[in-house]
């Protein structure tokens, strides 16, 4: 009984990492110009999690005014991840289709799908081309249909500037000028707050050293 | 597009706050809670308990708790921080996270629990004021720094409202800043 209570304990505090861990890559995600690397683990096991909530809840056919009330409010709880995992997958599938044929271009890009989101992504790419090769594209000389010429694909624009907070001390990051040929160094302290681009510190929203606010 | 998805509303990031947690005395008996995200309780009559501030404001609308205000959320606490703000004119003092937000929230829900609500409502308010005049301050000397701004205590709510426009001036004044550097080169070259 005892050990059980422990393994208890321990399960919750991992539940409860992964909850905060949805919701810091769901603000990165909303904040980084380009697509992050899917939490493929998290969102299966939190969707998992939430599953056996829904058939557990369906399970009990109780009268008691009580309990009522009690699976009432797990259904919000479940109901407020349920929002979460999916306003991160909608922002995931948003900037797929404003930057799909560069992710399909580049390798790097495609393993950060899901395998979902890559087929989401391969359809995506064929139905538009199909589209503007109908309405349009066909009547034009061969020389000019074609829709992935050096400088015709939408790339995310890495050198926005985004806010972030730092999590642990990073040191020193150089960070290149843009008025005066040279570099600037900042110093990423842990708690600090900045406003700056986002690629120099691409790395380290990568690593989790640095989050997106 | 769905252009929403790549921004954050003013309504999710109180969604992010709702999940602070408050103390409550609840007036019913139940036992644990489990939640997805960790457990709740038990609840007992008189018994106060951690929970997080969507729960206490669901169970005070349902007229199940009463909510007891976080220790900021008091009159003399917030004065401090107001005279603090109004005295330092290049930064921004430490506020406890999320306090618009949860502040808001429970003046809207548990104003009865809550000791000179209206006095808290009023110094919220101009504490809010006097931080969004520093930040729009802050932007005509943004240029000071060519990297990197600092901003340290500026909450998630205010960088929120402040980013659209931030980061639009920030992204023009680094192509201006290129254009000027490109020209600068280009006139150099010419002999």
């Amino acid at each position: 009984m005892f050990q059980d209570d422990l393994d208890d304990s321990a399960f919750d505090a991992e539940l409860n990492n992964d909850v905060r861990r949805l919701k810091q890559s769901w603000l990165n995600e909303k904040n980084a110009p380009e697509i992050l690397q899917f939490e493929s683990e998290l969102v299966k096991d939190l969707t998992d999690n939430v599953q056996t909530q829904i058939r557990q809840l369906s399970e009990i056919q109780s009268s008691d005014v009580m309990t009522a009330f009690a699976n009432n409010l797990k259904r919000m709880e479940y109901d407020r991840l349920l929002f979460v995992i999916r306003s991160y997958l909608r922002t995931r599938l948003t900037k797929i289709q404003r930057h799909a044929m560069y992710i399909l271009s580049s390798a790097e890009m495609r393993q950060r799908l899901s395998p979902e989101e890559l087929r989401f992504t391969h359809s995506y790419v064929t139905l538009s081309e199909q589209h503007y090769s109908n309405s349009c594209l066909h009547d034009f000389p061969e020389m000019i249909q074609r829709l992935d010429e050096k400088g015709m694909i939408p790339e995310p624009d890495l050198q926005t500037h985004v806010f972030c907070k730092v999590m642990e001390d990073v040191g020193d990051v150089e960070i290149e000028r843009a008025d005066v040929s040279g570099v600037n160094s900042v110093t990423l302290l842990k708690g600090d707050q900045f406003l700056l681009r986002y690629e120099p510190i691409r790395p380290l929203v990568a690593n989790g050293s640095v989050v997106l606010l | 597009m769905a252009k929403r998805f790549l921004e954050f509303t003013a309504a999710e990031v109180e969604f992010l706050a709702e999940d602070t947690i408050i103390t409550i005395v609840p007036n019913f008996q139940m036992d644990m809670l489990f939640f997805i995200s960790g457990t709740v309780g038990p609840f007992s009559p008189s018994l106060p308990v951690q929970v997080p501030v969507w729960l206490a404001c669901t169970l005070k609308t349902r007229k199940r708790c009463s909510i007891q205000a976080p220790e900021w959320l008091d009159v003399a606490y917030l004065s401090a921080k107001l005279d603090e703000e109004r005295m330092f004119h290049d930064r921004f003092i430490e506020m406890p996270e999320h306090f618009m937000e949860i502040s808001a929230m429970l003046l809207e829900c548990a104003s009865d629990d809550i000791r000179n609500a209206s006095q808290l409502r009023g110094i919220i308010e101009d504490i809010c004021e006097i931080r969004y005049a520093k930040a729009r301050h802050g932007l005509s000397i943004l240029q000071d720094n060519p990297v990197a701004t600092q901003v340290n205590n500026l909450s998630l709510m205010e960088i929120n409202s402040i980013r659209p426009f931030f980061i639009h001036a920030m992204n023009e004044f680094r192509n201006f800043a290129q254009t000027l550097q490109a020209t600068r080169i280009r006139a150099n070259e010419v002999p």
